[in-house]
């Protein structure tokens, strides 16, 4: 695709869509399609012309093929949860949703793998898997609405991925449209056979290569035992350092989270668990494993954490409790509604142990720049989700939030991080690639988006800065300056 | 710098800009680089070949031990990564059958063995990659944080790659904690029957093994199994296989799993049946038909077959084996990524190397 000629959706187009899936399954009219103007990221907007929902590889093959003969460009999307603008119709398009394709094809429990549909959602497969001794690790926080092809197309995490790794490391296998319309596999339940990794390569390509059909993921047998803590700090700092000292330690707990007093004060309000008000901070600690190894682990951290400066160390008693605390953590983002009408989360990452110092760093924009901030992240990844608390109503207010956080990202990319550990580039964070990667990188990177995706015609505008982008200038954006692409 | 001296036909070189200068000398020359200490595929060499020994080109980089990263050039010893790591109480888990390899090679060949089953292999490792491809650029993918989405990646991609796609000079990896105590079991059976009713009820085990190899031959069946963590935990563990296992006999080393690991050569002897991991007892039964015992890691669905009779090559009994079952077959000597025929496979060689500097063509193939 050209990066300056105009997509052009024409009725005769329409017609071929309408015959692939049928006029129920296709919408086009104004109102109905301003739902899909954004992903979670909502600072940049871009209505699709056209939205598809596919109910088969088959019906996707179809649409690509019509997209590639009008020269349409497309986007796959999933549930819409993504943060960082990753599927976004950017210059319009056909958006093809696959929330549609969510059978759960095959669970098979003796080899440790199972078959999905892109539309699976995430916290779905783990239902279908309980009582059966294994769920499905990667548990982001919108597990219970993103999907496993979304997922696979960030290269999702979560809070237990500090111990079970990223999406990469629970897929196996993929099968996806190509941008010529052709089913292609790549792996399986035996792994790579004789070929280069290209499921991990596929897997975090942020939709760029083509449209996901159906993955094979591992799938992985539960502990025999939890224990669940929660630590309690008079300082952000004691806590951050305690963060470092037990990773330093050599202690890897199947999920190290932090929660600011920000944060913990609007759980509290709507959860009434009983956290401590007073608190500047708290760390949920989970340590699973063999019933017989699981106290000393336990016992281990909380001296780590005493000796850090922790008020108190509490033990989660019942599975209930356990579950309930697990509740607060994951609708944390939820619960945000209660401080501000608008807010901004980044997904920046440093080295474990430069935690305290990015912390501090933070505080220290928050103040300056006269923005609320509150933390709730994956402590043990070194990976931080600040929430920019604004009024998105206030113009000068937007501008301080979105000086803030390059700030931070920057911070973040100065102390050796990256400016996204789950997120994904997408369209938001396109202008730090360059800060990231030399022209060099980007041109290999480039390159290999060329071999999936030749003409640009699949997801334009995003992730790399160099990406072909139709119609861009078209792209609602609140922030000028901060263009995704071109 | 220059690079030191050097047998004919071979290159030592101390920095980046002179693997670049080798990549492109033998790109405008028509001649072929191959990367030492990685195999090549079996095809034909058309042309001069000058061997990359990266044994200069190994400091370490930075070690924040706390961070439990390391990033290294590619040329420092596995012998030399593991002894650095030791001092810290830390560990890339991952088996190499020779420590002398130069960690790029390593990485290029996916050395796998043993501790598979529970560690996983070098693509859940490897988290920031610098590579020099077959333009001669140097290019990066990942970085040294433990999690990153940022651009495509190409640490997955270069490792397995067999140095197909790019010379790797420089890597960083996230790193395990070294276990305090561990104990390798072997449990004896009857037959390859036995062996696979104790592998169904270990599917369900409460135990977490690291390693879970067998070895079939006529009359006999074998498990090993590793565990790792605190003694108590450990000798937990073992009671708890063995109940699970239901094997005629049980003997049981402590601290011998990397005496194990570490001789355990026969990806580099013998062809690599893969199949699905409930599929390995019939699997071994197959190849026994065949003339060949086996021996492989259970856990994970790979058997390595070597013949015991006059009857067949082992690699014919694999690719039988392998074809009845939908597995696939996997030799050092016969099999490279770069010789798939997949579109895709082409191009990303067409991208990565489009002088075929690293990618030796077959005879009578135009380069």
């Amino acid at each position: 695709m050209s990066t300056t000629e105009p997509c052009v959706v024409t009725p005769e187009f329409l017609r071929e869509l309408a015959q692939i899936v049928g006029t129920e399954r296709l919408l086009d009219s104004k109102d109905e399609l301003l739902v899909y103007e954004c992903d979670g990221y909502v600072v940049e907007k871009s209505v699709p012309d056209v939205v598809v929902f596919v109910e088969s590889a088959a019906e996707v093959s179809a649409v690509v093929k019509a997209c590639v003969k009008y020269s349409v460009p497309f986007v796959p999307r999933g549930a819409g949860t993504s943060l960082a603008g990753g599927c976004l119709p950017v210059g319009g398009g056909v958006m093809i949703s696959l929330t549609r394709m969510r059978q759960i094809v095959e669970i098979n429990l003796r080899d440790r793998f199972a078959i999905v549909e892109p539309g699976v959602v995430n916290l779905n497969l783990s239902r279908a898997l309980a009582g059966s001794g294994f769920h499905y690790a990667p548990d982001p926080s919108s597990q219970g609405a993103c999907t496993i092809g979304g997922n696979v197309a960030t290269n999702s995490g979560g809070p237990h991925t500090l111990k079970y790794g990223v999406t990469v490391n629970h897929v196996i296998g993929v099968e996806f449209v190509n941008t010529e319309g052709d089913i292609v596999r790549l792996g399986g339940p035996c792994g790579r056979q004789n070929d280069f990794d290209m499921t991990g390569l596929f897997v975090g390509s942020e939709g760029t290569f083509g449209v996901v059909t159906k993955v094979w993921v591992r799938i992985t047998r539960n502990p025999a035992a939890y224990r669940t803590m929660l630590a309690i700090f008079d300082s952000v700092d004691d806590c951050s350092q305690a963060i470092s000292n037990i990773i330093g330690a050599g202690i890897v707990p199947a999920a190290l989270e932090m929660m600011d007093k920000g944060i913990v004060g609007a759980l509290e309000e709507a959860f009434q668990f009983g956290f401590p008000l007073d608190a500047e901070a708290v760390l949920l600690i989970e340590v699973d494993g063999l019933e017989v190894a699981v106290d000393d682990e336990a016992q281990t951290i909380t001296q780590l954490c005493t000796d850090t400066g922790a008020r108190e160390v509490r033990l989660s008693q019942t599975d209930d409790e356990r579950a309930l605390l697990w509740k607060c953590r994951k609708q944390a983002f939820g619960a945000i509604g209660r401080l501000s009408p608008s807010y901004c989360t980044q997904d920046g990452v440093v080295p474990r142990t430069q935690l305290p110092q990015i912390l501090k760093f933070i505080a220290e924009v928050s103040e300056r720049h006269d923005i609320a901030v509150v933390n709730v992240f994956h402590a043990g990844d070194g990976n931080l989700h600040p929430i920019l608390l604004f009024d998105e109503r206030n113009a000068e207010q937007v501008q301080r939030v979105m000086k803030a956080s390059d700030e931070i990202l920057e911070k973040c990319i100065e102390l050796g991080g990256s400016v996204t550990g789950e997120h994904g580039i997408g369209v938001e964070k396109i202008s730090f690639m360059n800060r990231l990667f030399t022209e060099t990188d980007l041109e290999v990177m480039e390159d290999v988006r060329k071999t999936f995706n030749p003409s640009g015609i699949c997801s334009p505008g995003k992730l790399l800065p160099t990406a072909g982008a139709c119609g861009m200038e078209h792209i609602e954006r609140s922030h000028p300056g901060r263009k995704a692409a071109m | 710098m220059s690079s030191t001296a050097a047998p004919e036909g071979w290159l030592r070189p101390n920095s980046v800009d002179e693997v670049v200068r080798a990549i492109k000398s033998a790109a405008e020359n028509s001649t072929a680089i191959q990367l030492r200490g990685v195999v090549p595929a079996d095809v034909p060499v058309q042309r001069r070949v000058t061997s990359l020994l990266m044994d200069d080109y190994k400091a370490v980089v930075d070690y924040p031990a706390r961070d439990m990263t390391i990033t290294v050039q590619a040329g420092l010893h596995v012998c030399e990564l593991n002894r650095i790591l030791a001092e810290e109480g830390q560990q890339l888990p991952i088996d190499c059958f020779n420590p002398a390899m130069g960690i790029g090679a390593v990485i290029a060949s996916d050395e796998s063995g043993p501790r598979r089953f529970g560690y996983g292999t070098l693509r859940d490792y490897v988290i920031g990659i610098e590579a020099v491809d077959g333009q001669g650029r140097i290019f990066h993918a990942g970085g040294r944080v433990v999690k990153n989405v940022a651009g495509y990646d190409l640490c997955r991609l270069l490792t397995g790659s067999r140095g197909a796609l790019a010379a790797i000079t420089q890597v960083t990896f996230r790193l395990k904690p070294r276990p305090v105590s561990s104990r390798l079991s072997v449990f004896t059976f009857a037959d390859a029957n036995k062996l696979q009713q104790a592998l169904e009820r270990l599917n369900t085990t409460e135990a977490t093994p690291v390693i879970l190899d067998f070895a079939v031959s006529e009359g006999t069946a074998e498990l090993r199994i590793g565990v790792e963590g605190a003694d108590a935990s450990c000798d937990w563990q073992i009671e708890q296989l063995t109940a699970d296992c239901q094997a005629e006999e049980v003997a049981t080393e402590q601290n011998s799993i990397a005496q194990y690991c570490s001789s355990f050569g026969y990806r580099w002897s013998c062809p690599a049946v893969s199949v699905l991991p409930s599929q390995v007892a019939t699997a071994a039964r197959m190849l026994l038909k065949r003339g060949c015992v086996s021996v492989g890691h259970a856990g994970t669905g790979i058997l390595y077959p070597s013949r015991i009779s006059e009857v067949g090559e082992p690699r014919d009994a694999a690719i039988e084996v392998a074809a009845e079952l939908g597995g696939s077959v996997t030799s050092w000597d016969h099999d490279h990524p770069a010789c798939s025929n997949t579109p895709l496979t082409q191009r990303l060689l067409n991208t990565f190397d489009p002088h075929s500097v690293f990618h030796w063509k077959p005879s009578g193939a135009e380069s």
